[in-house]
């Protein structure tokens, strides 16, 4: 839900920056959309996007939980161990 | 019970959020005497507080979302909540975008962009993950550094003898009009209307009650302050000047020189900007947050560097050149953007919420 | 166990079969005393470890009220306990236990046990006199002016010194016992009606569900009183102090203490960021010095960590910053060193930790040594060697000393990693990188909440008396 959450704010913001620019530049508004996707010549925001969905993957999988519980030996021992025991008493 | 948030910190908090970004763009110079603009402002300005708090005390100060939810149904409130999470992080990218012209003009001018943004945006996220009481405890912080920057700026700018109080002169050459036309066009809805973003906490902030008197008070400081650093600008730079400089304060700063020690003091400026862009951007991020977790169903926090990840993608590919960036600013977000989400639809809201509360009382 | 099937009684009236359960329990070691004594007419028993008491009590306190006439010719047998109790040991805490099982317990804090026989109960009188430092000054938070007195690492101390300050029947003390290992006496002190019952209720859930094998020092629980899921907890929220005075000056605020047996540290909960920022000496003098040095210190504490940071950004990255003058003298003195202004500053930092750490942990006779080496060989020697240059060595030893100005070591030592981070930061992007850095300690410290009670709140109504 998160990635589409994500998604979907994509796409109505640059929906609303396509509307903005057509304003601006008095060019039909399909144009304007293309012109705005970063595809060229900048193409630096296109690791933003990236970026931003591989996070909202992260949270979505609950990687930080998944690590912690295959990796998460020595760091984590005294406070996990500390929940299991309350858990048990 | 959500607990609520200190009268004083919700009032820093509003503060610091009005002044961030006004302060270095000060009143638009459409016209001289601009400002007079800001304090003409600041009346019809008020009245968008009265419909805010109307619309909050017809339904037991719930938030903006599910007051939009009550008034539209269930289908048309989410399109609303979309679209003013989308208006927020829009704004929030534009608001990176000044900083980030700002910091590019006056600090580092190699630094590839993105960079900067993306650092940038991660503090914001940072920042909108402690929720609103700690975003206010930090406007309290923020508010007490902008206030002494601001305050020494003044103190140097008059020890250099910048201030040369015949700038502001000639006073009110086309009449009062054009000024009044400029406050409706502009200085209402930037910065004053953006007030709106706290709507959607005022289950922590205290309800319509609370939001009347400390917002109004808020707006008054702001006024004051705002006015003050206009005619600063004015009293250094004169009218001409200003007309034509975009980051104002910040060509004032810069006529500082006291026996060639203390020089190049926009540095200053840059960072009063950098503090009130980040906690405005976490706010209007939080609210995004908020917004968007409220129909997709997850947790605020978990959106949070995600959704600061987009702002800085938006700050980028907002717009393409800085002229473009004024243009769209001056004119079209403001009628696009601000009269309707600011206005008109609280406006109707208002109204169905009315119409349905009394329906609801009556049965 | 087989004995269970008897009674209770029965297996403390027979005084060969407690002698033998003792030798169960206990095993071979050598400092469980089990002394056959004579109570009157009576056989008895006296059993205790001697290495929690000393034999001088053992023969002032037990031995000599044992052989007063009256316990010579007591009615019953039973009715010896009683006498015992009310009337001799009346000044020492002393209990009538019927239980076998709990008698190692007692014996393990410090109780002598008297059993008659053929009598199923046994007294338990707290015999406990344990050799400790005595009081002296503490040696971590001086003061100029004010009490000289300082915690020491027995809890009966420490509680008696704060019950002395407060001549109050609202001072309460409550006891915890932490670690499987060691069972290690805890107690949390404050003063009722002051303090927020929740808080309260919060630190007693926090040390009953602590899970931890051993404690020898308060810094361990320290870790178990941050509040989790408020972010990383860069900052103390355990405020510790050596000095009663602080801490009592905290309890009348709202505060809580906790005293850990065997250490000289006590604990003051919840903390907020200025607390780290008063020492006890502010409110001794005039109120205008004391907030003079307070705010030196919130001011020390901003250089310690923005100066080499700063330094690096601005001779890096922002020279049109500097006035023209020192520009030109600080080029001056660059001139010829190898290393750019990050990496100078990088090295002499480290150095400096490095010399700080040997210091702190070496033989105090040899601590000479180490300021002469520091001073010249890494001082004087380096800058004429053309390694690093004059400033960066100003630039260093100057935000070496404002690190020492906090009055709290701990707080002290974790700014030291900020400043690392600072450096870093601004290495790689000047002075956009500092502000960013700021901002996000500034984040941090207004995160953090520790027992619901903001950490750095401008506004705060928390304690309001502690307006100073």
């Amino acid at each position: 839900m998160i990635i589409l959450g994500i998604f979907v704010i994509t796409v109505l913001s640059f929906m609303l920056m396509a509307m903005l620019d057509m304003l601006v530049f008095q060019q039909p508004y399909l144009k304007v959309f293309v012109h705005l996707l970063p595809v060229y010549p900048d193409t630096s925001t296109i690791f933003m996007f990236l970026v931003a969905f591989a996070m909202a993957a992260w949270v979505q999988y609950g990687m930080t939980e998944r690590l912690k519980k295959r990796y998460g030996g020595k760091n984590s021992n005294n406070q996990s161990g500390e929940k299991r025991d309350a858990k048990q008493s | 019970m959500p607990s609520k948030v200190n009268l004083i910190d919700t009032f820093t908090m509003q503060l610091v959020f009005l002044l961030s970004t006004a302060i270095i763009f000060g009143s638009p110079s459409l016209v001289p005497d601009s400002w007079l603009v800001g304090i003409i402002a600041f009346f019809p300005a008020c009245l968008l507080i009265v419909l805010y708090c109307a619309m909050l005390s017809s339904k037991e100060d719930m938030g903006l979302y599910p007051l939009l939810e009550r008034a539209w149904g269930k289908v048309i409130g989410k399109m609303f909540i979309l679209v003013y999470s989308t208006y927020f992080l829009y704004i929030a990218a534009r608001n990176i975008r000044d900083m980030i012209e700002l910091i590019m003009s006056i600090l580092l001018r190699i630094t590839p962009v993105p960079m900067l943004t993306t650092l940038f945006v991660f503090v914001i996220a940072y920042c909108a993950l402690g929720g609103i009481h700690a975003i206010a405890r930090f406007a309290s912080l923020i508010l007490w550094i902008i206030l002494f920057m601001l305050a020494t700026l003044a103190v140097l700018l008059m020890f250099s003898s910048s201030i040369i109080l015949e700038q502001m002169l000639p006073f009110l050459s086309k009449g009062l009009w054009p000024v009044v036309q400029t406050a409706f066009k502009h200085s209402i809805w930037f910065p004053y209307g953006e007030i709106i973003v706290f709507l959607v906490f005022q289950p922590q902030l205290g309800g319509a009650k609370r939001m009347r008197k400390v917002t109004f008070y808020a707006f008054v400081t702001t006024c004051i302050i705002l006015s003050a650093t206009d005619l600063i600008q004015v009293l250094t730079l004169g009218i001409e000047n200003k007309k034509f400089s975009v980051f104002a304060l910040l060509d004032a700063a810069r006529l500082i020189n006291i026996a060639n020690i203390i020089t190049r003091m926009d540095a200053l400026i840059a960072l009063i900007i950098m503090f009130g862009t980040l906690l405005k951007c976490a706010i209007f991020l939080y609210a995004a947050m908020v917004g968007v977790s409220r129909i997709f169903k997850k947790k605020p926090e978990d959106y949070a560097f995600s959704l600061a990840m987009l702002a800085g993608a938006f700050s980028i590919l907002v717009t393409r050149n800085s002229a473009e960036h004024v243009t769209e600013g001056l004119k079209y977000v403001i009628y696009t953007l601000h009269i309707p989400l600011q206005l008109l639809v609280p406006l109707l809201t208002l109204i169905l919420l009315r119409i349905r509360y009394r329906k609801g009382a009556t049965t | 166990m087989n004995l269970d099937n008897h009674g209770h009684g029965e297996q403390l009236s027979s005084l060969e079969r407690v002698k033998q359960f003792f030798q169960s329990k206990f095993g071979q070691t050598t400092d469980l005393a089990v002394v056959s004594i004579s109570i009157g007419s009576y056989e008895g028993l006296l059993c205790y470890l001697t290495t929690m008491t000393s034999s001088d009590f053992i023969k002032k306190q037990v031995l000599k009220e044992l052989a007063s006439p009256e316990v010579s010719s007591p009615p019953t047998k039973e009715a010896v306990f009683q006498q015992l109790g009310n009337n001799h040991f009346a000044g020492l805490t002393h209990e009538v236990v019927t239980d076998l099982e709990q008698l190692p317990p007692k014996i393990v804090l410090g109780y002598g046990i008297i059993l008659i026989e053929g009598v199923p109960m046994a007294l338990a009188v707290d015999v406990r006199s344990l050799n400790s430092r005595s009081i002296e000054e503490p040696t971590t938070q001086n003061v100029v002016r004010g009490p000289k007195e300082g915690f020491t690492e027995s809890a009966d101390t420490n509680m008696s010194l704060i019950r002395r300050r407060f001549n109050n029947v609202n001072l309460r003390f409550e006891k915890f016992e932490l670690g499987y290992m060691t069972h290690t006496a805890v107690y949390i002190a404050y003063l009722d009606g002051e303090v927020d019952t929740e808080i309260v209720d919060q630190v007693r859930e926090k040390l009953k569900q602590s899970h931890i094998d051993s404690l020898f020092d308060s810094g361990r629980i320290e870790e178990l009183l941050h509040s989790k899921g408020k972010g990383m907890q860069l900052f103390p929220t355990v405020y510790n102090s050596e000095r009663p005075d602080a801490v009592c000056r905290h309890m009348t605020n709202k505060r809580i203490a906790i005293i850990v047996d065997g250490s000289p540290f006590v604990l003051v909960v919840p903390s907020i960021f200025t607390d780290f920022f008063k020492s006890p000496e502010d409110e001794y003098q005039w109120f205008v010095i004391g907030s003079f040095s307070r705010y030196l210190r919130y001011f020390a504490f901003i250089l310690s960590l923005t100066v080499p940071a700063l330094y690096i950004a601005v001779t890096s990255y922002h020279q049109e910053l500097i006035p023209s003058i020192l520009l030109t003298s600080i080029a001056a003195q660059r001139e010829g060193i190898p290393f750019p202004a990050s990496i100078e500053i990088l090295l002499m930092e480290i150095t400096f930790e490095i010399l700080r750490e040997a210091g702190t942990r070496m033989p105090r006779i040899v601590g000479a040594t180490i300021s002469i080496v520091g001073a010249l060989v890494l001082g004087e020697a380096a800058v004429q060697a053309g390694v690093v240059s004059n400033i960066t060595v100003i630039v260093v030893s100057l935000t070496a000393i404002s690190g020492f100005v906090a009055p709290i070591y701990t707080f002290g030592s974790k700014v030291r990693f900020f400043r690392f981070g600072m450096i870093v930061l601004s290495s790689v992007i000047g002075l956009y990188g500092l502000v960013l850095g700021c901002c996000l300690l500034m984040i941090q410290l207004t995160r953090i909440e520790s027992f619901g009670v903001p950490y750095l709140s401008l506004f705060s109504k928390w304690d309001k008396r502690s307006v100073t």
